[in-house]
């Protein structure tokens, strides 16, 4: 038997990859190239990114294909990887009015300057399935860029400062909407939780490293039931941005700001309707939430600004999570990291025989003892009918 | 200090909710019927408290709500921490030991000194039980922090405090929600009692029951008083209540102490213009 | 390919400067005996859950003297074990062996080695829960609260109410101590019968929990008290007549397997055996030396 025969271990395991393959390639089709994959799978790509928490496209890609698209499991390679990788050094802080926008919305106000952008979205689109793409040839493809490249080059305006749009939240902040930013920017580094251990109550930039990085899937249900009533959401969308944000580190010998790269990134903040009112400010404020991903993920930036600021909030207040499970940073940050979750679910598949057989002796002893307490209990009212009747 | 027979001396006790600043004093207090400041929202739940108490007696907290006077029994429950102050205490079983300031002790210490020597009664049984344990479970958990190691010990002290509070002591291993309010708060005497404390705090703990229930709980603590000579520390917010049980009382609204005295003699012939309200607005 | 993806590793998988952190932690938590030391637990390429926090800790003393041994429920064989072997060979290059005399780390999963260890040996156990309180506090914030200020009433109330509802102390593994009659602690999921083994020993014990990210030790010579009542004590998974059907032994851990009769479909027996099953061995071969039979 398997688990415990003398030398089966190794062989079962080495049996087990084989076929891990065999699965994957027993249909005989084209193997994925990992551009592909990166091009046209940009969602997956994306959520292995920031489950995965490591900024590397390629990589992602092939964590993708290596997981046969199971989300957790290419995040969980990526995550692996990132361990052995040394810190660097910390980027410098980015402004999101740094980002070279493809799309900028904001639900708070009908026209907003710099205006309202659509870009690539699916949000308006009708989700009917199209059969199209089932034959998908590398000609259309071609096409479909060339017509592309025409538009552009038409539209092409001589203003530089394509996609730069000011934050709405900073003209919230003139009106005095939210709390302004203080006048000396932080230059402490922010908590890393993959260098310090979390532990609770803990600072803000520890929550949000730990919600970036948390399962989408899990973000969502718990933004879901705090703004359902589980919890003291009522957001509104200040402003969701998507496009490239310059990376910059600070020169080693000279300490001057050198950008490395960009990635594409969301960003979102959201204002919530309850006020807040603090020792330090004399008018009552809406508090701003935020919420980041590496890549395309809307969802998941909106659902972790709506859950930090509900966090906020309960905390403020004092009251961690009497509105519901999610309105507790210390419930949703120690149960919001998918490979984590996943992995102590997954354990029970593990051996448990000997703590099984620890259990079956206590159920013995428990089924004696009842045993002989019904003898005692019966015993006692025979005595007591008995003595009624003596 | 005063007499021998102190034991405890409350001094200056000060817990504000809030930053403070310079005009809170302006706004707040008896005088202006008010608590929080309205500059810096402050809230001032007590200020410069302080009052002294005998073995064997029992000293009344009466007020309104808001006026402080469950901050003060908190605080000297070491659950609260103050902000400022001193409540020096002196062990009755060792009369010529050094007064202590419990609130110099450190988290271990206060954790077991409260444990030990000291008994809380809520008003709302939920904050002094764990509903999750059976009664008799919760009457052990004092006993258990200091110690006890013998279950047949133990139950055979549950049973000795039920019957001492007047529960049917077959019910030990019953659930708490199949008690109805008034045998609930029998059950956090009996707790409270469980350690043989030198002080019994007791917070509004008629305050959510019937008539005749209110009466019976009442009794029971009179009587305990009477037979142990226990020492009291009772805030209500009924003069009746205070009247039945504490020979001296003191008398707060927001947060400050108006007045203080025996008894009888503040229900007789109230000085401050609050106190007269309270009086006369009694049955 | 003829580069293996194991040679892109640092020694022992993981960066030098969380071995480094890791190690300080460990100091921290042989000080403080019992204590739950946070550490800033990295991702493996091990599912959480299933081992990470041992790893580390191997992973962060382990040099390329070292002689390991791994076990999972006391074999050496089962899978889970087979497979972090795998991986700390891979990435270390060390020996490793099946004898726990042998050995200098042993990384284990819910049982100690019937042999008693030396004092130049480590055992390292796999942790799933920390918390010996979190049956009664499950929020860490209050929980640690309570571990500073000693203030274990409850966990006591908890042990009293399985003696009133069950008759006995109820818990079967993962059974709470107090250490060095300070901190309480879980001793991981090892039966009963190997609670006592961490009392007073020669080795140490250090016991690290990935998922959890915490690490705590027993160092040698320290007292363990398992949590239990005068009048109802502590007692192990003993049972008077069990013998293992392998190699005759009447005073080790045993686990029971079917086994299914070739003849007959419908048959077959449980047997008991070892669950230390290099022990089992040993003395199956002693048996066989001395040609005494099995009982």
């Amino acid at each position: 038997m398997g688990y415990i025969a003398a030398r089966g271990g190794t062989t079962a395991i080495l049996n087990a990859e084989q076929l891990v393959e065999y699965l994957r390639l027993q249909g005989g089709s084209t193997p994925l190239e990992l551009v592909q994959i990166r091009d046209q799978l940009r969602h997956a790509v994306g959520r292995a990114m920031n489950e995965g928490a490591l900024y590397a496209p390629m990589l992602a890609a092939l964590a993708v294909k290596q997981a046969e698209g199971d989300s957790i499991e290419a995040s969980f390679l990526l995550r692996a990887y990132r361990s052995t990788l040394s810190r660097i050094m910390p980027t410098l802080p980015i402004s999101g009015e740094a980002m070279r926008c493809m799309r900028r919305i904001s639900a708070s106000f009908k026209d907003i300057p710099g205006g309202q952008m659509l870009g690539p979205s699916q949000d308006y689109q009708i989700r009917l399935l199209n059969n199209l793409l089932a034959n998908e040839t590398a000609d259309a493809v071609t096409t479909v860029l060339a017509t592309y490249e025409q538009l552009v080059d038409a539209g092409m305006s001589a203003d530089g400062a394509i996609g730069h749009f000011p934050k709405v939240a900073d003209y919230m902040r003139q009106q005095e909407m939210i709390a302004p930013l203080p006048s000396e920017p932080d230059t402490r580094e922010p908590y890393d939780i993959t260098r310090t251990a979390i532990t609770f109550p803990c600072a803000r930039s520890a929550r949000l490293q730990s919600l970036a990085q948390g399962d989408t899937g899990c973000l969502l249900t718990y933004a879901y039931s705090s703004v359902r009533g589980y919890g003291d959401a009522h957001p509104t969308l200040a402003e969701l941005r998507f496009g490239y944000l310059p990376i910059q580190v600070a020169h080693p010998l000279t300490g001057e700001a050198i950008t490395i790269g960009e990635i594409s990134a969301t960003e979102c903040e959201i204002v919530s309707k309850a006020h807040s009112v603090s020792a330090t400010q004399s008018m009552p404020r809406f508090n701003l939430g935020y919420g980041f991903t590496f890549g395309h993920g809307e969802v998941k930036a909106i659902s972790m600004a709506i859950l930090d600021s509900v966090l906020t909030q309960a905390k403020a207040k004092g009251l961690s999570g009497e509105s519901g499970p999610a309105a507790n940073e210390e419930f949703v940050l120690l149960h919001s990291d998918g490979i984590e979750a996943s992995g102590f679910t997954a354990h029970y598949k593990l051996p448990h025989y000997v703590t099984f057989e620890a259990d079956l002796k206590v159920l013995d002893r428990a089924r004696e003892h009842t045993a002989t307490q019904s003898q005692t209990r019966l015993q006692e009212i025979a005595t007591r009918t008995q003595e009624a009747t003596a | 200090m005063t007499a021998p027979t102190w034991i405890l001396q409350a001094s200056g006790l000060n817990k504000q909710y809030g930053p403070g600043c310079p005009r809170c004093q302006q706004f707040t207090g008896p005088a202006h019927n008010n608590s929080q400041c309205p500059i810096c929202n402050t809230v001032h739940a007590c200020v410069d408290a302080g009052f002294t108490l005998h073995q064997g007696e029992v000293l009344g907290i009466v007020g309104e709500s808001g006026s402080g006077k469950s901050t003060l029994l908190q605080m000297v429950n070491l659950a609260t921490p103050a902000d400022s102050g001193h409540i020096w205490y002196r062990e009755p079983r060792t009369p010529d030991a050094e007064p202590v300031d419990l609130l110099q002790m450190d988290a271990y210490r206060s954790r077991h000194f409260r444990n030990d020597r000291l008994g809380i009664v809520y008003q709302r049984p939920e904050l002094g039980l764990n509903m999750r344990f059976t009664v008799g479970g919760n009457v052990a958990e004092k006993l258990l922090l200091a110690n006890w190691r013998h279950v047949g010990n133990i139950r055979a002290r549950i049973r000795e405090l039920m019957e001492q509070t007047e529960l049917p002591p077959e019910r030990i291993d019953d659930a708490p929600h199949t008690f109805s309010g008034g045998m609930l708060q029998r059950v956090q005497i009996a707790k409270a009692l469980s350690s043989s404390p030198s002080l019994l705090l007791l917070d509004e703990v008629t305050s959510g029951l019937d008539l005749s229930v209110q009466a019976r709980v009442l009794d029971l603590i009179r009587r305990i008083q009477w037979e142990q000579q226990m020492t009291m520390l009772l805030v209500s917010h009924d003069l009746g209540v205070i009247k039945q049980l504490a020979r001296r009382t003191i008398v707060m609204k927001n947060g400050h102490i108006v007045e203080s005295g025996l008894t009888d003699q503040i229900l007789e012939d109230p000085q401050h213009p609050y106190t007269q309200l309270l009086v006369s607005s009694a049955l | 390919m003829s580069t293996t993806p194991e040679q892109l590793y640092n020694f022992g998988f993981i960066d030098e400067d969380s071995k480094r952190e890791v190690r300080r932690q460990i100091l921290k938590a042989i000080a403080l005996p019992g204590h739950q030391v946070p550490f800033a637990s990295r991702d493996l390429p091990i599912a959480r859950g299933w081992g990470t926090g041992g790893l580390q800790i191997t992973m962060a003393i382990i040099d390329a003297n070292d002689i390991l041994k791994v076990i999972d429920q006391g074999d050496d064989e089962s899978v889970n074990a087979v497979n972090l072997r795998r991986l700390l060979q891979r990435t270390t290059g060390v020996t490793t062996t099946v004898d726990t005399t042998a050995a200098s780390i042993i990384q284990t999963r819910h049982r100690i080695p019937e042999e008693p260890m030396r004092r130049d040996q480590i055992l390292v156990l796999q942790v799933p829960m920390v918390d010996p309180l979190r049956w009664v506090e499950p929020n860490l914030e209050r929980a640690t609260v309570m571990h500073g200020e000693s203030d274990y009433g409850r966990m006591w109330v908890y042990m009293y109410e399985s003696v009133v509802k069950a008759g006995d102390l109820r818990i079967a593994t993962q059974y709470p101590v107090i250490v060095a009659g300070r901190y309480m602690m879980d001793t991981t999921p090892i039966p009963r019968w190997d609670v006592m083994r961490l009392h007073n020993a020669e080795a140490l014990f250090l016991f690290g929990a990935g998922r959890e990210k915490r690490i705590y030790a027993v160092p040698p010579y320290t007292t363990i008290e398992p949590l239990q009542f005068e009048d109802f004590r502590f007692k192990t998974e003993f049972v008077a007549g069990q013998i293992c059907a392998r190699c005759g032994a009447q005073d080790t851990f045993l686990t029971s397997h079917f086994v299914v009769d070739t003849t007959n479909p419908a048959g077959g027996y449980w047997r008991t055996s070892c669950s230390d099953t290099s022990f089992c061995d040993k003395r199956v071969l002693v048996n066989t030396t001395n040609q005494e039979a099995p009982q």
